[in-house]
């Protein structure tokens, strides 16, 4: 193999990334200098992730593919878009961890510098065509996260769901990798390109799209890949759970929308086939098991499998409005999912991260704020106007619709009607079974405060005036 | 006053929702604050929709008062405001009966008074934006945006089993709303296969019917959504739970304005835009009808709780409406029209008339009560007013209503009309029973007893207050029909010429053809 000189150019096309390992090794300096350090590390973390979304914000336009690293790493617009909701998300995430480490005795040095590796991970997996760095990328993600997952170290449930975390995601990264390396012996080509190239009648073609796929749905949590979210959400700090149940998925998912569209689109017909299947029963799995849940924490982890299938709908409409839609929905579910989440986490109690939906009986009444806000975004999710989960759920459906796909949109509906039950359900909770019993502690966090009030400007303005970031994502979905 | 240039819509939309984030900051304790506030300012609402009878222009069938600003570019979505012959009075009875039903929850309510008055504002303008959008998309964001104060204002103040009952009533509407939600997706698309013209304006789609294959299927999902509104037999399940748990105001506002964005749906979508499916359907809205206006009607003669049986007569009346609409002849339709404005006055009367006795006894069973007339007076003689104008006496408004529609039907045919018109008889049997039980007789021995204590006492002033203008409709519609009859007209006519469209011949094969 020939070690090509790179280019001091090259790194342009990396400048996000770059800005986060400069954030990660800062983090190492000061949290090994600094012993009497006061949260900085988290100040630190928010001012690192401001600069990388403000750079792919301002980069967002023109609409191009600037590619480096002989042609294996570029950075475009859909690039730049999954960068902001991964930053974002790291931002929020951030906010709400800033006083609950401090609260659980949880040493946050490693904590923040982890995260960054995964947020560099995840802006990776959305900036390549190339297969081994989506692997490389996939498996600095997975560690971190099992690491992230299993922080809390003297508690039964956090270690024992990052291990839980750690066999699924071995598992699945066995076939990602399998996968990667029969796509190599049968097109000779671990690129997007170079594998379109190949004839795709060959049995060996399917089956390593199989194992691949099976990668990539794990990431996503689809069915039948989906058995870990709820248990690994649930012992997880809640931060965590916040972070982990929306940045993966978005660079899960430009990965997935890349792959199809470029990989595989030779066979067309069948992914889209075995999506539609996919598609229906992570819905109809996410929504109905849904309904047993007692466990806020564990909602949301069914809650987020089926948003998954939603999201798989927009993937097989195949279209521009369809993968537009399902940026969109990606960006909208980081401001109502962080903030349920936040909300979740306002209401725990030190050292017990028990998350019964009983404990939000009467909020409404004695924290108003918070009980309007956690029914805010359960409307959200539910996907009632005007809300951004409404919105985006009009643009995944009728992208779906434009593609034909009429009978997926009857059962998405129906999934929405039926996931109706369970969010209303908190509602219910809320402000409909008497007052709050006396006891209920609360964090008391001013930045938690802001995750749930961004939380709340961004469901109900994106809700109301959702042209800004629809249009960046139909432009952004113009090249992949 | 140039009404044509200012955003008067606008202003009626978003003024009860700008009232309801002034609430917000006013300070809880201040309960009669908040109560006079939202009263004035229901009151203010209401003074800006007048203007709209007197400006309107019976002439023309287009809309009026329109506005239209382009709202989501990337979908051709505009937040379009008009009203026509069909919705003007919907509009008015909606800031109407938001008076009386706010009026008589100020001893009713006395917990978490600051939120409820802010609940019934949200719900004026979640009301008043079904009627007054012409944008697919904004009118189903306010079908949704309503159901949640609705949603609070039956969970959080109602009765026992007001979490049962605001469940059943949010999920059976939510689930035929997504539907209809499919179905507007699917007619922004084929419409714009077909015509080229890719909109969510409501007046642009009605233009153009769609190929039969089409209008069949968008019929049903919509028929669906607004049939679960209405209701329609047999998807009425959720109105009597609602209804009997709901407070007084929610009833009110459920039966008056509610349930007529069902009907006022299928005036809307289902006739102009799939009219071949529509005359095709007319027996099977008649069966259903027929059997909604019977049902209704012989249930509600058996309900021992009176809030119950008002709740199954709207059953029954909305059978007429549905059947008089589907008569698909101005009479009919006329009729139609005005049995839900009818329907709005008496019935929301009549639960306010419920509600009275309920605050001073806490019980609703027609069995605990006899002889009211005696203790009661001034109450039993507006009782009277209002059950004789829901059975339909000649003078009153539900005369008129009954009458075009019954005349509406036979025109269409005349079975259909034999089969309708001896559904009056048990409308009238029902009510005057319960009439009878709870108003004549020697009143019982507790009840006197209770009157001399001073414990039941007769209408307040500000009771009598809001029953005043009520009854002033109930005759001014009986005794002058024409004030409203001839603003609907125009509209009417050009929505019956619309139904009788001949759908286009079946040759998008873009539509066949590119389907996987």
């Amino acid at each position: 193999m020939i070690i090509m000189p790179y280019h001091l150019s090259d790194f342009a096309v990396i400048v996000p990334e770059l800005i986060v390992a400069a954030l990660m090794l800062i983090l190492f300096v000061v949290d090994l200098a600094s012993k009497n350090r006061k949260k900085i590390l988290s100040s630190i973390s928010i001012a690192g992730y401001l600069a990388a979304l403000l750079y792919s914000v301002i980069n967002f336009w023109p609409a191009v593919q600037k590619f480096g690293f002989v042609g294996q790493i570029f950075i475009d617009q859909a690039g730049n878009f999954i960068n902001m909701v991964v930053t974002l998300t790291a931002i929020l995430a951030v906010m709400m961890s800033r006083d609950f480490l401090d609260r659980e005795n949880i040493k946050d040095g490693e904590y923040y510098v982890i995260m960054a590796a995964s947020v560099i991970s995840m802006q990776l997996l959305s900036s390549t065509h190339n297969l081994i760095i989506v692997f490389l990328a996939v498996e600095t993600l997975s560690i971190s996260m099992y690491i992230l997952t299993g922080f809390f170290k003297d508690k039964e449930k956090s270690p024992e769901a990052a291990m839980k975390y750690f066999i699924f995601g071995a598992f699945a990264s066995a076939f990602l990798v399998v996968g990667i390396a029969l796509f190599y012996i049968y097109s000779g080509s671990v690129e997007f390109s170079g594998i379109a190239k190949a004839n795709a009648e060959g049995l060996l073609f399917i089956v390593a799209f199989f194992m691949v796929m099976v990668g990539i749905l794990f990431k996503i949590a689809a069915f039948p890949f989906h058995s870990w979210t709820p248990d690994i959400y649930e012992g997880a700090p809640t931060p965590v759970s916040a972070f982990m149940s929306v940045a993966p998925k978005a660079a899960a998912f430009i990965l997935l929308i890349r792959f199809l569209a470029i990989a595989v689109a030779s066979i067309t017909v069948q992914w889209q086939n075995l999506l539609w299947i996919t598609a229906v029963f992570t819905m109809f799995f996410g929504n109905t098991v849904a309904l047993l849940q007692k466990d806020l924490k564990r909602l949301l982890g069914y809650s987020s499998i089926a948003h998954a299938g939603y999201m798989l709908v927009g993937v097989l409409a195949f279209n521009h409005l369809g993968n537009a839609g399902v940026l969109f929905y990606l960006f909208g579910y980081v401001f109502t999912n962080m903030g349920a989440f936040a909300v979740c986490e306002y209401l725990s109690k030190k050292g017990n991260e028990d998350a019964s939906i009983k404990n939000l009986r009467g909020i409404g009444y004695k924290y108003p704020a918070a009980g309007v806000a956690m029914a805010f975004f359960m409307l959200s999710l539910t996907g009632i106007p005007p809300t951004v989960g409404f919105v985006g759920k009009f643009y995944l459906f009728s992208a779906a619709i434009d593609a034909h796909y009429y009978w997926l949109v009857i059962l998405g509906v129906i999934n929405s009607a039926i996931s109706a039950y369970f969010y209303l359900s908190v509602v219910v909770e809320i402000y409909m079974k008497g007052d709050a019993k006396e006891s209920s502690v609360w964090l008391n966090s001013l930045t938690l405060k802001y995750v749930i009030a961004i939380g709340i400007a961004g469901t109900l303005i994106f809700g109301i005036l959702p042209s800004l970031p629809f249009n960046a994502a139909i432009s952004a979905v113009g090249i992949l | 006053m140039s009404i044509s240039n200012f955003p008067y819509l606008s202003l009626l939309l978003f003024f009860p929702l700008i009232g309801a984030i002034l609430l917000a900051f006013i300070p809880k304790k201040d309960t009669l604050i908040i109560k006079l506030f939202t009263l004035v300012w229901i009151v203010i609402e209401f003074l800006i929709s007048i203007p709209l009878y007197f400006y309107f222009n019976s002439g023309t069938y287009n809309m009026q008062f329109v506005e239209n600003y382009s709202w989501i570019k990337s979908l051709n979505i505009h937040f379009f405001l008009g009203i026509d012959g069909i919705s003007l009075f919907l509009v008015l009875l909606t800031t109407f009966l938001m008076i009386p039903a706010q009026w008589s929850t100020w001893e009713a309510i006395d917990k978490k008074v600051k939120e409820f008055n802010i609940a019934l504002l949200l719900l004026e303008t979640g009301m008043l934006g079904v009627f007054l959008a012409l944008d697919g998309f904004l009118f189903y964001v306010f079908w949704e945006f309503e159901l949640i104060p609705m949603y609070l204002l039956i969970g959080i103040w109602g009765g026992k089993f007001r979490v049962y009952a605001t469940m059943k009533f949010f999920l059976y509407t939510f689930a035929g709303s997504v539907l209809m939600l499919a179905a507007l997706m699917a007619l922004y698309f084929i419409h714009g296969h077909f015509t080229g013209i890719y909109t969510f304006n409501l007046v642009e789609l009605a233009k153009t019917p769609l190929p039969f294959k089409w209008q069949f299927w968008l019929f049903l999902a919509f028929f669906l959504a607004f049939a679960i509104k209405v209701p329609i037999w047999p998807f009425h399940t959720w109105l009597p739970w609602a209804h009997v748990e709901a407070p007084t105001a929610g009833s009110v506002l459920l039966a008056g304005v509610l349930l007529k964005m069902g009907t006022y749906g299928f005036l809307r979508f289902n006739l102009p835009m799939f009219p071949d499916m529509s005359r095709l359907f007319v027996p099977v809205i008649v069966i259903v009808g027929l059997i909604g206006v019977y049902y209704g009607a012989w249930v509600a003669m058996v309900q021992p709780d009176m809030k119950k049986l008002v709740a199954y007569s709207s059953v029954s009346h909305l059978g007429y409406s549905m059947l008089g609409m589907f008569a698909l002849n101005r009479i009919g339709m006329e009729g139609s029209i005005l049995q839900m404005i009818n329907h709005g006055i008496s019935t929301g009367a009549l639960f306010l008339i419920v509600g009275v006795i309920y605050e001073r006894m806490h019980t609703r069973l027609i069995g605990r009560y006899s002889g009211l007339a005696a203790i009661m007076p001034a109450y039993a003689v507006m009782a009277g007013i209002f059950v004789f104008s829901s059975i339909g006496l000649p003078g009153m408004n539900g005369f008129i209503g009954e009458i075009l529609i019954l005349v509406g039907v036979f025109k269409k045919n005349i079975w259909y009309g034999m089969l309708l018109a001896p559904a009056a008889i048990f409308s009238a049997t029902y009510m005057l029973v319960m009439f009878r039980r709870v108003f004549f007789h020697k009143p019982k021995p507790e009840l006197v007893e209770l009157s001399k204590q001073g414990k039941l006492k007769d209408l307040s002033l500000r009771e009598f207050s809001y029953f005043i203008p009520l009854v002033l409709l109930v005759f001014w519609i009986g005794l002058y029909p024409n004030a409203f009859l001839s603003k609907m007209h125009t509209s009417v006519n050009h929505l019956i010429s619309q139904v009788h469209r001949e759908a286009p011949a079946e040759n998008i094969s873009m539509l066949t053809g590119g389907k996987r």
